[in-house]
């Protein structure tokens, strides 16, 4: 045999060898078989398909493969995945570092994708145990959006009842609402009528006791029943001053009980009011109507609006005699507390009621206002309502408890005539104020001025601001 | 009939003997490392273009038809690597097999059953020399060798095919197309198919080299015992690939992934 055949052979032969080891090492190398590596352990209930060999991917990279799966020993516990990552990728790696078990692309074979770890997180050394998350299945999503949907609709089925109820709930009480609130209206009206009879009673007996008449009168000016006030005035004070020092006792008691150790008798308060507030709730129980019950907390509600009724009548007539009182009618006229519809010309005049407050003015003839009505009386015309209006105007923009009064005038004729006519004027035009621009009836005034030295024919419209401070 | 089917089972029992007593054979001296050599150089050697060329095209041809097929699914980009699996589990050693067979087989058939009418097998016999041996035990040696070794080149250079026919269709470079070829590649789609071709070779060389020597008939029977060699190995070479596959899969049970 020639030497070059035999030289041919051994190419040939080795050549083969060669390319065939060549081979085996691109795939070695591929499979990361001929670099150092770390192994890691993952936990899952479900592997998803992952077989020893599987691709490992450390953030989208190569990096090693499932060495092992270990099928766990019993029912709960979970596969024990142990896989091979390249060591140069244990810088990245953390103990937080999550395994989650992927398909390589829409129909490839399922790969061990690791995450970066946290910045944080401890290093991971070989063999350690690093988090998983569990692979999701289509079927799970699939089953568990059914669910979701499942129970939504249930919800929204339970909420729409709810709502249904609610609404029902709310339907019946706007209704006895209703009914109350047009008792209530009825009840105010009452009370408004008592408490304006009270006024017009007590006017009449202020007025008499003014002119010194009856037991009260003759005591208003008597200087010796002065002389007794005073007294009593000072013994007064003197009640004042002993209640002053009792005062200073009771905060020494108080005192006292602070600087003693009262905690435990607070705690023993405390149980006390638990008891209270647990006979409380038993009470509250008892207001709300039981099935079957008709009479409930509302029809409670109105008994008792109807007591307070009563009683709000009762405490209209006290406040109106105290207003009246000499001893406290001074404070309520600094305060304003009179109804100024009621309130006489010469209380007007007197300026107690406007004391220290700011008049301003608005003057309206007779011919701008009225028309000529049947029998020669006299009608708001149109004109004047816009007029009116505009004289009104700034008023509105104050404050609804600014006071106002409608000064009525009128010349010639005799004094009689001249009352009436100023009266009625001023009356009119109150009347009319108050029901277009909707004004607090006791805020609002009419004065008839007859006895005033003036020309004037109509009315002149005067509020009183306070002051700027 | 009944004659027919004990002549057909007569032969292979023969066939089968004939087998063990190669395999009995190798391993007793002497050795004939220079004839195995020179046989290495006939048959394998002298096999390289036909198995070069065969797997370049077969490589391209492979390529083309992919791409038609992937293209519907936009997956143009798993050509390579079905290519290279394609190319290493099954196409590069059936087709070396079938190749060899049909240059081996006639090959070894026609020059032992020339051996034989021409009674030189006799002379080597009455020079007191294994002719079993120096003749038909080098040569099923040399088959079991070479034909991994050509499946090998067959398997890199239908890659290479693969990559001529990627490359003039759509400009891939040669890095991403040799980092996607081998990317599903794993040892078992490698190893067990490359080597199954040494049992390939067996069958082919036993065959054939049982057709020459047992040549009957004058110069006619030579080319029966050729024409045979080749219809019966490439048969076997077929009908055994089955079996190896299933037993590859048994034993490495990753390779049906």
């Amino acid at each position: 045999m020639a030497a070059r055949t035999k030289i041919l052979v051994g190419v040939f032969v080795l050549g083969g060898f060669v390319l065939f080891a060549a081979g085996l090492f691109i795939i070695g190398d591929r499979r990361l078989l001929f670099s150092d590596s770390i192994e890691l352990r993952a936990q899952f209930a479900n592997v998803g398909g992952l077989k020893v060999g599987s691709k490992v991917l450390v953030s989208g990279m190569d990096a090693g493969e499932v060495l092992a799966i270990h099928v766990p020993a019993r029912p709960g516990a979970k596969f024990e995945v142990r896989f091979r990552v390249l060591e140069k990728f244990q810088p990245i790696l953390r103990q937080d570092s999550v395994a989650s078990i992927q398909v390589e692309g829409l129909v490839g074979s399922k790969i061990l994708q690791v995450d970066a770890g946290s910045e944080t997180g401890a290093p991971v050394t070989s063999g350690a145990l690093i988090q998983s998350r569990e692979p999701v299945e289509i079927a799970d999503i699939v089953r568990d959006t059914a669910e979701t949907i499942g129970k939504a609709a249930a919800v929204v089925d339970d909420v729409e009842e709810r709502v249904g109820k609610a609404i029902d709930t709310l339907v019946g009480v706007g209704e006895e609402a209703r009914t109350l609130v047009v008792q209530v209206r009825g009840d105010s009206r009452e009370i408004l009528g008592t408490t304006k009879r009270v006024v017009g009673n007590v006017n009449e007996i202020v007025d008499g006791v003014r002119q010194g008449r009856g037991t009260v009168g003759k005591l208003l000016t008597d200087d010796e029943v002065y002389g007794k006030l005073r007294k009593t005035v000072d013994d007064v004070a003197a009640v004042a001053g002993n209640a002053r020092s009792a005062s200073a006792d009771v905060k020494e008691i108080v005192a006292d009980l602070k600087s003693r150790d009262i905690g435990g008798k607070v705690e023993a308060a405390a149980g006390n009011v638990q008891q209270a507030t647990a006979h409380a709730k038993d009470v509250i129980a008892t207001l709300k109507p039981s099935a079957g019950e008709e009479r409930g907390l509302i029809d409670d509600l109105r008994d008792t609006i109807m007591n307070t009724r009563e009683a709000t009548s009762d405490f209209a007539d006290d406040m109106e005699a105290l207003k009246r009182n000499w001893f406290f009618r001074g404070f309520f006229k600094r305060r304003g507390f009179y109804d100024l519809d009621e309130v006489s010309q010469e209380d007007y005049l007197s300026g107690k009621i406007t004391r220290g407050r700011e008049p301003e003015r608005q003057w309206l003839h007779r011919s701008e206002l009225f028309d000529e009505g049947p029998e020669g009386r006299e009608l708001l015309s149109e004109k004047g309502k816009k007029k009116l209006a505009i004289a009104i105007a700034p008023y509105l923009k104050l404050s609804p408890n600014t006071l106002l009064f409608v000064e009525g005038y009128a010349s010639g004729g005799s004094r009689e005539e001249q009352f009436l006519r100023s009266r009625e004027r001023a009356r009119m035009i109150r009347r009319y104020l108050v029901q277009r621009f909707d004004l607090k009836g006791n805020y609002v005034g009419a004065i008839p001025m007859d006895n005033v030295k003036s020309d004037w024919e109509g009315v002149s419209i005067v509020w009183f601001r306070d002051k700027k401070k | 009939m009944r004659s027919t089917l004990s002549s057909i089972a007569g032969q292979c029992g023969d066939v089968a003997l004939f087998g063990f007593r190669i395999l009995r054979d190798s391993f007793r001296p002497p050795w004939e490392g220079a004839e195995i050599a020179k046989q290495i150089f006939e048959i394998g050697w002298r096999s390289l273009p036909l198995i070069a060329a065969a797997g370049f095209a077969v490589g391209a041809v492979m390529s083309m038809h992919t791409r038609a097929s992937l293209e519907r699914f936009g997956a143009e980009a798993m050509i390579p690597a079905g290519l290279a699996i394609a190319l290493f589990k099954e196409t590069g050693p059936l087709v070396t097999g079938l190749l060899f067979s049909g240059r081996v087989g006639a090959g070894i058939g026609a020059e032992l059953g020339a051996m034989r009418v021409s009674e030189q097998i006799d002379a080597l016999e009455s020079l007191a020399v294994d002719s079993f041996k120096y003749l038909v035990v080098t040569r099923v040696m040399a088959c079991i060798a070479v034909l991994p070794i050509l499946t090998t080149v067959m398997n890199f250079t239908g890659i290479l095919g693969g990559y001529i026919a990627e490359t003039v269709i759509s400009g891939m470079s040669f890095a991403l197309y040799w980092e996607r070829a081998w990317s599903f590649v794993d040892f078992v789609d490698y190893v067990p198919p490359t080597l199954k071709t040494c049992i390939f070779g067996f069958i082919i060389g036993t065959i054939a080299s049982y057709l020459g020597y047992n040549t009957t008939g004058g110069t006619a029977g030579v080319g029966q015992a050729s024409t045979r060699s080749v219809v019966f190995a490439s048969i076997l070479v077929i009908l055994s690939n089955v079996v190896l596959v299933k037993a590859i899969f048994f034993l490495f049970p990753g390779a049906e992934g």
